[in-house]
């Protein structure tokens, strides 16, 4: 079964390259994108293959025959999600000086409020499961090295350890706001983007740049 | 596991607990070596993975023992997790009988550090549950909740600055950073952290500059290597 779907995949991929777009492909992005809508109001565990099925309008033979198992659907999704967060805040990181704190919170507001669903997934996800644990830390890991290489530019008194620590308590500081709003659904956390970003940058700034009193 | 076994268990007992304190004491022995051996497990196995069998095996009691005590495992761990819960919250309440704003801080930061540092199966324990189980984010809203609260009376007007719902934010701040630090164990993390007093003061010294957008004065920080205040 994951040999034959691993053909279809290549197949699926070449028809994309010429422009085309066959049966089989449609179907698979139907699979994804439902899966996608019943991770938004429910628990990756509470879906079954016939949920999938019936929001996708599919038979379940249809989706066994683009994946092995739902493991692996959401293996799939997951790993997309993960590469586009990747991408964002290394876009994030590129903008220079003081606009830098918020074009890294915003880039990590938008792929939570974006992608709802799957942010919390990814979140449950990394505290239940290792190999999960593993991708996330893959996905920030560089990125921290890279905060902390520019905090250490900026920052000549901060010795290198310092500087990492402090890199990785900024960015585990705006996903632990990002969950309770998100993740944990809590009811007296901000809600609009525009204020979620405001807040987590000032408290970023506040963390990284406070002078002596 | 079969009612029938409960209730029989349930009569002995009642039959031996007649027979004086000796035999309820032990009841109490075998009830705790359970617990003590759960907690065990939790610090190296992830809750969902672990079985009562695991469970019994290291106890060194026999599964019918289990039931005796428990109907199933969710219900011992959240036994568990609700006594160490009553242990963290209390201590970390203790925080507030501080008049200024980064004793405070410190102390709370202390008794995170040390809930994590302790007993980390359990914490993780408890992250993995409060994923799952409404009820144990519940638990954690309800005492933020209250710290969030009484954190902000006590804080003097000259730093009116402070509001209840970063305080309450910054909780949960200093909670995921160390869940990454003690129990994800992320191995940069834990090299650029340092020593458990080191952790104990740069996140109170963030946690308080996040509150109130000034550093702690450098005279209340104990430790040489001041290397987070500017």
């Amino acid at each position: 079964m994951a040999k034959s779907a691993g053909a279809l995949e290549k197949v699926g991929r070449s028809a994309e390259e010429r422009g085309g777009e066959n049966k089989g492909e449609r179907t698979r992005a139907r699979i994804r994108s439902a899966f996608c809508e019943l991770l938004a109001h429910k628990s990756f565990a509470a879906i079954t293959i016939s949920d999938i099925c019936r929001t996708a309008d599919i038979t379940v033979g249809g989706f066994y025959f683009h994946f092995p198992n739902q493991d692996a659907l959401l293996d799939e999704v997951i790993g997309e999600y993960g590469d586009d967060l990747g991408v964002a805040l290394d876009a994030a990181m590129a903008v220079k000086g003081t606009d830098q704190a918020r074009s890294i919170c915003a880039a990590l507001v938008c792929a939570y409020q974006d992608c709802n669903g799957l942010a919390r997934t990814f979140q449950q996800l990394r505290r239940t499961r290792s190999e999960y644990a593993a991708r996330w830390r893959a996905i920030t890991d560089p990125r921290i090295v890279r905060l902390a290489a520019i905090l250490a530019r900026e920052r000549p008194d901060l010795s290198a350890p310092k500087a990492a620590f402090l890199a990785h308590a900024l960015i585990t500081m705006v996903v632990s706001q990002l969950d309770l709003t998100f993740v944990y659904d809590r009811s007296r956390t901000l809600t609009t983007a525009t204020a979620l970003t405001k807040n987590l940058t000032l408290l970023w700034r506040r963390m990284a740049e406070c002078p002596s009193p | 596991m079969p009612l029938a076994m409960t209730t029989q268990n349930a009569s002995k007992s009642a039959s031996k607990r007649d027979t004086g304190g000796r035999r309820q004491s032990r009841s109490e022995r075998t009830r705790q070596k359970i617990k003590d051996a759960a907690i065990r497990l939790l610090d190296r196995q992830n809750y969902f993975e672990l079985t009562i069998s695991e469970i019994c095996r290291e106890a060194g009691v026999a599964t019918g023992g289990f039931y005796f005590h428990y109907e199933k495992k969710a219900d011992l761990i959240e036994e568990l997790v609700r006594e160490h819960n009553t242990g963290f919250w209390s201590s970390l309440m203790i925080s507030l009988d501080y008049r200024d704003l980064y004793s405070a801080v410190f102390s709370a930061s202390a008794a995170l550090v040390k809930a994590y540092f302790e007993a980390p199966g359990l914490v993780r324990c408890f992250n993995q549950l409060a994923m799952v189980d409404r009820v144990f984010v519940k638990l954690w809203e309800d005492h933020a909740t209250e710290w969030a609260s009484r954190l902000v009376v006590m804080v003097d007007p000259g730093a009116r600055a402070v509001h209840e719902s970063n305080a309450y934010r910054l909780l949960a701040f200093a909670d995921l950073l160390l869940f990454d630090l003690c129990i994800e164990k992320e191995p940069a993390l834990v090299a650029a952290a340092g020593s458990v007093e080191e952790v104990t003061e740069n996140l109170a010294v963030l946690w308080y500059r996040a509150l109130i957008g000034k550093s702690p004065p450098p005279g209340r920080l104990a430790l040489p290597n001041r290397q987070l205040n500017v």
